[in-house]
């Protein structure tokens, strides 16, 4: 099993995802944790790509680095600007209860894991891409939730639009 | 296309209107860009000069030239680097009067005896001790070449003169190392100690000398005298009408108390001033003689105030201490301001037109206080008439060291010796 | 792995040549020489400046943040490399078949925009953060447009594998494409003309699907806002923002920066030029006893395969961004409320539209 170079690879990208969210926790400057998490999600997706799920891993850099990091980001800029300071600095506050937080979370994360069973089901070892068979299981079997996620997507989109459209109109009148 | 070349510009702002403006002007701009690229592969320019016919012709491709490598010819008329051939100068110092923005520096050391001719027969009696021309200050104006008497300063076709060091821009032309230059000094100055005694005329004669020159330049170089004349001609006019409105205005205007007095006042004064004024003139300089000769009263004024309007710094001086006498002359306070202001007035409103900026230099502060220790006991018309002399011989060798000697004490006695030594030179 | 220090060759000597190009085009445009000196024709004119810039200062501005500063210019020179890995440059040469390529494109643009802001934000000055704010408002507004354009093509072809797309436009439809095996002329089987065996541009994605020249356009408009090229160069603008982002980088780092700059534009090229300009093969079709298609192909996994292959789908990209150049040197920069009308309102709902009629065309197709 050791021989498999798969397995370095997932030590690799397991030692960056951790390390990074360690360095998250502990700076103080958000933008570095911005930056941490940055290295965070890339090595998740990287772990998704050893997994064979590479459509998975590249939605999991084209959505959360390509979109929600950066709308993180602006966010920070844009904060840092109103408060003048060049840095934002975030305070461990409560350090104690938020380690056995952390602690009890994953103790219920690991258990659920491993009574899942899962290795038991991936005997299926999908050999070519995902991409066709995750298309045809999202417009037959999850055809509901995925509309649904449209749905919603929409809503939100609408619900951005008027919001910052009101803000134009008041700006208008006055 | 043609169907969208036909929607208004904007379309009145429409969406489809500015779409369609805006693929129409994208089209029309690649194609006008890939044409210049085309051309620009196939034409190119020739470097021939504005006065080639085939100048025009060339309506394509590339336009810029390869400059080291070609280069436009310089026209003939070009100005660019000046050059001083120092042979043939005579150091009159024109060119660094006349400099609009004093880029030239010239120092000059009299010699004991004339050094030699220029190529035109001009005699040289001063060296050049500096000849710098600042050519990062030079503005290309070319006044310097047309003012020069002989010609020799000159601006060539030479534009491609660049340094990295500014101060090289500084041209030497001097043909005096220091130590000669240096040298020249001393032998002046031992001869001038040498005519302690007699220092009053040789003190006089460098003056002299340069109005010598200036005869000869005349007299040699029909060329010359246009130019002095052109300047004074015309301010001559403007001062005639400043003369006569300001006294109509002394007249009629200011006629509140002192009209009367400034009338009797004035018609006293001017003849006064005209007189010896126009008398000496004619003797001391041989190209505007005639107008002086021919001159009425107001000529004669003119004259004196031309003389004196090239000095912005000088006048105002020769008034303060010539108000003075006045009062013990004139009695009434007022009639002193009176005259004054008609005066000044008149002398400063031409002053003000004549241009200033081309006498300004150094040389004149010195004057006014030589004028003043001297003019303690002479009259005002002497003191006018001092001053004329003083920028008669000051406009054309300048020169600060023979002045400064020669005014305090001497100027009753300079005026006498110039005209004769004039006349001489002028012979 | 072989191919790393291949393509970082290839991207450095056309880096090189395409700044000299540029400087020459837009000599020309504007009836100029450009470079003239240094070499014939001042071809090396490039080769020294870049040796000019080598050994220049290396200056980290003393209140920048030192750590992102440094790791920016890596950050975008590394992801825009990364997305080299996946261009099939000829049949059966590319660094990694992958079956979600062109997704993988678009997400190491977004990688770009990280590093774009990490330049600017670390450069901690004015207009180097106004330049990034730009650059990513302007990248992921064009993301949509440009996916979106994408889209249509991958509808057209299923797949999301280059290579795949690529045999598709090709004479090997048949024996390498695992999704159909033939073309009709428009693609439209009713029409009964198969040109399968004709090839050359009929069978380009273009012709395949006519509606793709619209998604070409908006492809074309969209990658130049993603390469913040000239007209839409705000996060640049040399004349409000001295130079944008990297306004605080000097030597080496500047240096990345450029190559960067220079290696998106080829890496959008490529990808145009695979998704909808035939990929890899000739432009020339077969026309009864003139071969030309033949002739000027290879056959996969040969070696006049892997050379026509590089050499057409070179010169394709290598047109598309001299036409760039001509842009660049042609059109006025954009100002951000025409940018986001152009992408909002115009490229976004034509895109959509395309998709649309790419929809029904794939349906028609067989």
């Amino acid at each position: 099993m050791i021989n498999n170079p798969e397995v370095y690879f997932f030590y690799f990208f397991a030692s960056i995802i951790v390390g990074s969210a360690l360095f998250l926790l502990i700076t103080k400057n958000v933008v570095y944790s911005a930056f941490a998490l940055l290295s965070t999600l890339l090595g998740v997706a990287g772990l998704f790509v050893l997994a064979s799920a590479d459509f998975l891993g590249i939605m999991q850099i084209v959505i959360y680095i390509g979109g929600v990091l950066l709308l993180f980001m602006f966010a920070i800029m844009f904060a840092n600007k109103l408060t003048g300071q060049h840095y934002i600095i975030t305070e461990h506050k409560n350090l104690l209860s938020g380690i056995i937080l952390g602690i009890v979370v994953f103790i219920i994360f690991a258990t659920a894991i491993l009574n899942a069973g899962y290795k038991e089901q991936l005997s299926y070892y999908p050999d070519k891409g995902t991409v066709s068979g995750i298309g045809v299981e999202l417009m037959t079997s999850y055809v509901l939730p995925f509309e649904f996620a449209g749905v919603f997507l929409f809503v939100a989109l609408i619900g951005a639009s008027i919001v910052a459209g009101y803000l134009i109109k008041d700006k208008i009148k006055k | 296309m043609m169907t969208k070349g036909h929607i208004n510009k904007g379309a009145k702002n429409t969406y489809w209107g500015s779409i369609a403006e805006g693929i129409v002007s994208l089209w029309t701009g690649i194609l006008l860009t890939l044409k210049h690229l085309f051309q620009a592969l196939r034409f190119k320019r020739e470097p021939i000069g504005v006065e080639n016919k085939d100048y025009f012709s060339f309506d394509k491709g590339i336009v810029t030239l390869q400059y080291p490598h070609e280069a436009i010819p310089v026209p003939d008329n070009g100005r660019y680097r000046l050059h001083n051939e120092i042979d043939d100068c005579i150091v009159c110092d024109l060119c660094a009067k006349i400099c609009p923005v004093n880029c030239i520096e010239i120092d000059a050391i009299k010699s004991t005896e004339e050094i030699g001719k220029t190529s035109d027969g001009s005699t040289k009696r001063i060296y050049a001790g500096t000849f710098d021309i600042d050519m990062a200050k030079c503005c290309y104006c070319g006044l310097c070449t047309t003012v020069c008497p002989t010609e020799c300063l000159t601006m060539t076709k030479t534009y491609d003169y660049s340094e990295l060091d500014i101060r090289n821009m500084v041209y030497h032309f001097t043909n005096l190392t220091p130590e000669q230059a240096e040298e020249k000094k001393k032998l002046y100055e031992e001869k001038q100690k040498e005519k302690a005694k007699p220092k009053s005329q040789e003190a006089a004669k460098p003056g002299v000398e340069n109005t010598k020159e200036v005869g000869e330049k005349s007299s040699i170089k029909p060329a010359f005298k246009p130019t002095i004349k052109p300047p004074v001609s015309p301010p001559k006019s403007a001062e005639e009408s400043n003369v006569k409105s300001e006294e109509i205005s002394g007249t009629s205007e200011s006629g509140e108390v002192k009209s009367e007095e400034k009338k009797v006042a004035k018609p006293v004064f001017k003849p006064v001033i005209k007189s010896p004024t126009s008398t000496p003139k004619p003797a001391e300089e041989t190209g505007v003689k005639p107008e002086d000769k021919a001159g009425t009263l107001d000529s004669g004024e003119v004259k004196a105030e031309e003389k004196k309007a090239p000095k912005p710094v000088f006048k105002p001086v020769i008034k303060a201490p010539s108000s003075s006498p006045k009062p013990a002359e004139e009695g009434s306070e007022k009639p002193e301001n009176t005259v004054e202001p008609s005066e000044t007035g008149e002398l400063k409103a031409e002053e003000k037109k004549t241009p200033k900026p081309i006498f300004k230099p150094v040389i004149k502060p010195p004057v006014p206080k030589a004028h003043q220790t001297g003019e303690e006991q002479a009259d005002q018309e002497n003191k006018e008439n001092k001053a004329e002399e003083k920028n008669k011989g000051s406009e054309e060798p300048k020169s600060e060291e023979v002045k400064k000697p020669a005014k305090p004490i001497f100027k009753p006695v300079i005026k006498p010796k110039p005209k004769q030594e004039g006349e001489q030179g002028d012979q | 792995m072989i191919l790393i220090p291949v393509f970082l060759s290839i991207i450095l000597v056309y880096t090189v040549f395409a700044v000299y190009a540029e400087r020459k085009i837009s000599g020309f445009i504007q009836d100029r020489y450009g470079p003239m000196e240094v070499g014939p024709y001042g071809i090396l004119q490039t080769i020294a400046d870049l040796i000019k810039l080598l050994i220049k200062e290396d200056i980290v501005p003393q209140s920048a943040d030192r750590k992102l500063f440094i790791a920016a210019p890596a950050i975008i020179f590394s992801a825009i490399f990364a997305g080299y890995a996946v261009l099939p440059f000829a049949p059966g040469l590319e660094a990694s078949r992958v079956s979600v390529g062109v997704f993988y494109l678009l997400a190491i643009i977004s990688l770009d925009v990280i590093g774009l802001l990490m330049a600017g934000w670390g450069s901690n000055n004015k207009f180097s953060l106004y330049g990034a704010i730009r650059a990513v408002a302007q990248m992921i507004s064009y993301e949509v447009p440009l996916s979106l354009s994408v889209l249509a093509v991958v509808m057209t072809c299923q797949s999301l594998d280059l290579q795949e797309i690529s045999y598709q436009q090709s004479l090997w439809i048949g024996d390498y494409s695992k999704i159909s095996d033939s073309n009709y002329l428009l693609g439209i089987e009713s029409l009964g003309i198969n040109i399968t065996e004709v090839g050359g541009f009929l069978t380009w994605n273009i012709f395949r699907n006519p509606v793709l020249m619209l998604s070409f356009v908006v492809f074309f408009v969209a990658s130049l806002a993603e390469c913040n090229r000239a007209p839409f160069d705000i996060p640049e603008a040399e004349s409000e923002l001295v130079a944008g982002f990297h306004t605080e980088y000097t030597g080496f780092r500047f240096a990345i920066l450029f190559l960067g700059e220079y290696a998106i534009m080829l890496l959008v090229s490529f990808l145009a030029s695979i998704l909808f300009l035939g990929s890899w093969n000739s432009p020339f079709p077969n026309m009864g006893f003139l071969r030309l298609a033949d002739w000027t192909n290879g056959y996969p996994g040969t070696f006049s395969g892997i050379a026509w292959g590089t050499f057409w789908l070179i010169s394709k990209a290598f047109s598309l961004i001299g036409l760039q150049m001509v842009i660049r040197w042609t059109y006025p920069r954009l100002r951000v409320d025409q940018l986001m009308f152009l992408c909002w309102k115009v490229l976004t709902p034509l895109a959509l539209i395309i998709i649309l009629i790419s929809g029904f065309w794939r349906l028609m197709m067989n």
